[in-house]
């Protein structure tokens, strides 16, 4: 089945390009939003298999975006992997701690990040 | 008992010392002027009688008279007294009654006339002057009237005779009555000399001792380091060398004169005040105290500490001023005082908290700064105890045990302590960071308690946490257009290349590369900027050394291949703490180098390998070597051999700068092995986990 992958950013450009490369390397069907309140609301209303979120956004940042997440039955299965260009110590493990299966360093590679997540998810073979 | 002997002396000293004070009176002189004119009467007399009557009686009297007049002689000149022994008294006694006896026979039988009994009549009156005792007396009365009453036998009663003895009855009771009269009063006076003595000798002794006394006390008085002076009404009387001294006046000069004498001029009036300011309102007390400061005669300025009193001294009540130079003691307080005021407005001009603990951690100074950041008054921050009052929790709002508190350190081992993440804690309940240095106060080789100097550390960690955020805003905003740029790049090289001209595809190619090298040398920066900003947090955990490298070799797997590069890994698999992330990309920033400077074809090893206590990791390259002389500036930031090297190698020269703080953050060592022309080992040492643990398996 091709995955369905929600991505939340509140960068325009990173949305088009983590977006266009799901599609092209891994044919995943991709939605994007632009801040927290609305990504839990498309998560809400439609569950997707993977969502991929910023940790930092203006407003509710990625990690209050991923404690409501995990807090409401309808999104708390979905599995959430950290979008950052924070680079800190132990950014993992607290992201872990916090719910998240892992995290995805900026600048990534377009090329390999469908890669990469399947790697996180332990998702074998593309959709 | 001495005195005993002296009140009764034998009787012969006694009748001595009785004669010598009556030959003082007048009575004596002139009696003994009288006594010195009978004998040459007597002797003129003599020869009257032996001119003037016939031969035997006439020769006969004349000796009688002659006799009469040596025995008056004998007793003028004092046979009985002057140097003469007690054994002399009797017999010469008894020689004069012979004599007088004699004489009254011979004189009253060979004339026959009873009327020359009126010879007698002086010898037992004037006898009576000088017999000194009654019985002497008596033998010459009785002398005197056996030979009337032989004469009158031998010669034949008659009334005449009767008529003749009758005067010298009276003569011998006059005499009788004179002599006891004499003794009496010679008695009476030898009382009033004894007393006279006794009082002189006891007067003497105490007027010696009064004397010794005033010696004793003078001695005293000018052994004393105090001056003292007595005056009356301001006269000086008397004063000691040390006022002499202190005054800068000698005795005799000071004495009689007034005590302003000493002074200048100016001050003369100002001493009376102050000198009846010195004395008690009731003389019988001790006296009053006073200080002073005088201007001396010759100029000098002392200062003096003055008490002054009224004494009994000689005749009349007086002043005694005892008066001590207190200059230096005042200067020397005076200086200890400023150097006591000068460090208090130090440490009180301090911006930091300054305080002293004793050796049980009570608090015996505080400065102001200390007071103010603590919130506790002044006066009541002195004593409390430290630990207690503002130490006894901790960041993480677990209590903080006393043996714990690093204060305790220096107290008990004297060490110098810093410690720099810690709480104190207001009265008030709020707390602010601190960061302190606690150093011993030593005296005598012990120590004696510790002070304790603290900052407010909440600026610098506000600070800190801007510097951090700024960083990460920073980091954030430097590489997120990174990744748009990168990924659209990459994104159009990977999957619309086939609608590209070969040319486009090349510039897109270029435009990847240099916005990758942009992403990691941003990256590298930051990584610099926050290990200076001494902000590396490391995320300890176990981690073993096999992971390690066989990540950090895939990492590098894409580069080593284009590069035309093999890689190798060797060595043991060690378990260590670590922070896994960090280790990895100082791992990789070595092999990076190595598979660049290698020439192709080449092989880059990495080794690990268990030494006691720590691990080691070799990264070895077949690459040109580095220079000896280059091997220090290796590790210093943006230095690559060749800065022409840089752009060809893609490094951002920061590669090895970060690895070293990473590693040095762990506690270990980075270091380099190579000569030119003959490869490079670079190799970090790191330390095992603190108990030590190691647990290797063969190489494989």
């Amino acid at each position: 089945m091709t995955k369905r992958v929600l991505i939340i950013d509140d960068d325009e450009d990173i949305r088009e390009v983590a977006k266009m490369a799901l599609e092209a390397t891994a044919g995943w069907s991709v939605r994007t939003m632009g801040d927290g309140p609305s990504g839990l609301e498309s998560a809400r209303s439609d569950p997707p298999d993977l969502i991929l979120l910023d940790y930092m956004m203006p407003g509710m940042d990625g990690v209050m975006a991923l404690r409501e997440l995990k807090s409401e039955d309808g999104t708390k299965e979905v599995p959430v992997v950290m979008f950052t260009a924070k680079s800190e110590s132990g950014l993992t493990r607290r992201l872990q701690e916090a719910g998240a299966v892992g995290h995805v360093a900026k600048p990534f590679d377009p090329m390999s990040l469908a890669q990469r997540l399947q790697a996180l998810l332990g998702w074998n073979g593309g959709g | 008992m001495t005195r005993r002997r002296e009140i009764q002396p034998q009787g012969v000293s006694q009748a001595r010392a009785l004669f010598r004070s009556l030959r003082e009176t007048e009575t004596r002189r002139s009696l003994r002027t009288l006594f010195l004119a009978l004998p040459p009467l007597l002797v003129i007399l003599g020869v009257f009688h032996l001119v003037a009557l016939p031969a035997p009686s006439g020769v006969l009297n004349a000796v009688a008279a002659w006799a009469l007049a040596v025995a008056v002689l004998l007793v003028r000149f004092g046979l009985l007294d002057a140097g003469s022994n007690a054994r002399w008294a009797v017999p010469t006694g008894a020689f004069v009654a012979v004599l007088l006896a004699a004489a009254v026979c011979v004189l009253l039988y060979t004339v026959g006339e009873p009327w020359h009994a009126v010879y007698f009549v002086p010898i037992l009156l004037g006898g009576a002057f000088f017999i000194v005792s009654v019985p002497a007396y008596i033998v010459v009365l009785f002398a005197v009237a056996a030979g009337f009453s032989a004469a009158v036998m031998f010669q034949g009663y008659d009334e005449v005779w009767l008529h003749a003895g009758f005067p010298l009855g009276l003569a011998a009771g006059l005499g009788g009555i004179i002599l006891s009269t004499r003794l009496r009063f010679m008695r009476w006076v030898s009382e009033l000399r004894r007393r006279d003595e006794l009082q002189k000798t006891s007067m003497g002794r105490s007027f010696q001792q009064a004397r010794a006394l005033e010696t004793q006390a003078r001695a005293l008085a000018e052994s004393a380091f105090e001056g003292i002076i007595i005056h009356r009404d301001g006269v000086v009387l008397d004063l000691n060398e040390a006022a002499a001294e202190l005054l800068a006046m000698p005795h005799n000069k000071a004495v009689g004169g007034h005590l302003n004498r000493f002074l200048m001029h100016e001050e003369h009036d100002r001493l009376e005040k102050e000198l009846k300011s010195f004395k008690a309102e009731d003389d019988r007390e001790t006296g009053g105290t006073g200080e002073s400061v005088w201007r001396l005669h010759d100029g000098r300025t002392i200062e003096v500490e003055a008490r002054s009193r009224t004494i009994p001294y000689k005749g009349g009540p007086a002043e005694v001023v005892v008066v001590r130079d207190v200059t230096e003691q005042r200067r020397d307080q005076r200086d200890r005082e400023a150097i006591r005021a000068r460090l208090e407005r130090i440490l009180e001009s301090a911006g930091e908290g300054v305080y002293g603990v004793d050796r049980e951690g009570r608090v015996v100074f505080a400065n102001g700064a200390a007071a103010r950041m603590l919130g506790i008054g002044r006066d009541r921050v002195v004593g409390l105890d430290a630990h207690d009052s503002f130490h006894k929790e901790k960041r993480s709002g677990e209590p903080y045990p006393r043996q714990e508190c690093p204060l305790r350190k220096t107290l008990l081992e004297g060490k110098v302590v810093h410690v720099d993440d810690e709480l104190y804690w207001r009265p008030d309940g709020t707390s602010f960071p601190v960061s302190y240095v606690a150093s011993p106060l030593v005296e005598d080789e012990e120590t004696r308690g510790a002070v304790v100097v603290f900052q407010d550390t909440t600026e610098r960690e506000e600070m800190d946490r801007m510097k951090d955020e700024l960083i990460s805003v920073v980091g954030h905003e430097l590489k997120t257009p990174l990744s748009s740029i990168h990924g659209s790049l990459r994104l159009i090289e990977g999957t619309m290349s086939s609608g590209l001209s070969p040319e486009a595809l090349r510039l897109i190619k270029i435009a990847g590369r240099n916005s990758d090298r942009l992403t990691r040398l941003v990256n590298d920066l930051l990584d610099v900027e926050r290990m200076r900003a001494g902000r590396l947090e490391l995320d300890k955990a176990e981690v073993r050394a096999r992971d390690l490298v066989n990540d950090s070799i895939i990492g590098i797997q894409n580069l080593a291949d284009s590069n035309g590069v093999r890689l190798e890994a060797t060595g043991d698999d060690v378990v260590l703490d670590g922070d896994r992330d960090r280790l990895l990309q100082a791992l990789t920033n070595l092999l990076s180098n190595a598979v660049k400077y290698s020439p192709p074809g080449g092989k880059v090893r990495v080794m690990t390998r268990a030494e006691t206590d720590r691990v080691r990791f070799e990264v070895h390259d077949e690459g040109p070597g580095i220079p000896q002389g280059m091997h220090g500036r290796l590790f210093q930031r943006f230095s690559q051999l060749d800065s022409s090297d840089s752009r060809a190698k893609g490094g951002s020269g920061l590669g090895l700068v970060i690895t070293r703080s990473i590693v040095e953050a762990h506690g270990g060592e980075v270091g380099l092995l190579s000569t030119e022309g003959k490869g490079s080992t670079f190799f970090i040492l790191l330390p095992l986990n603190d108990d030590g643990r190691v647990r290797t398996r063969p190489s494989g």
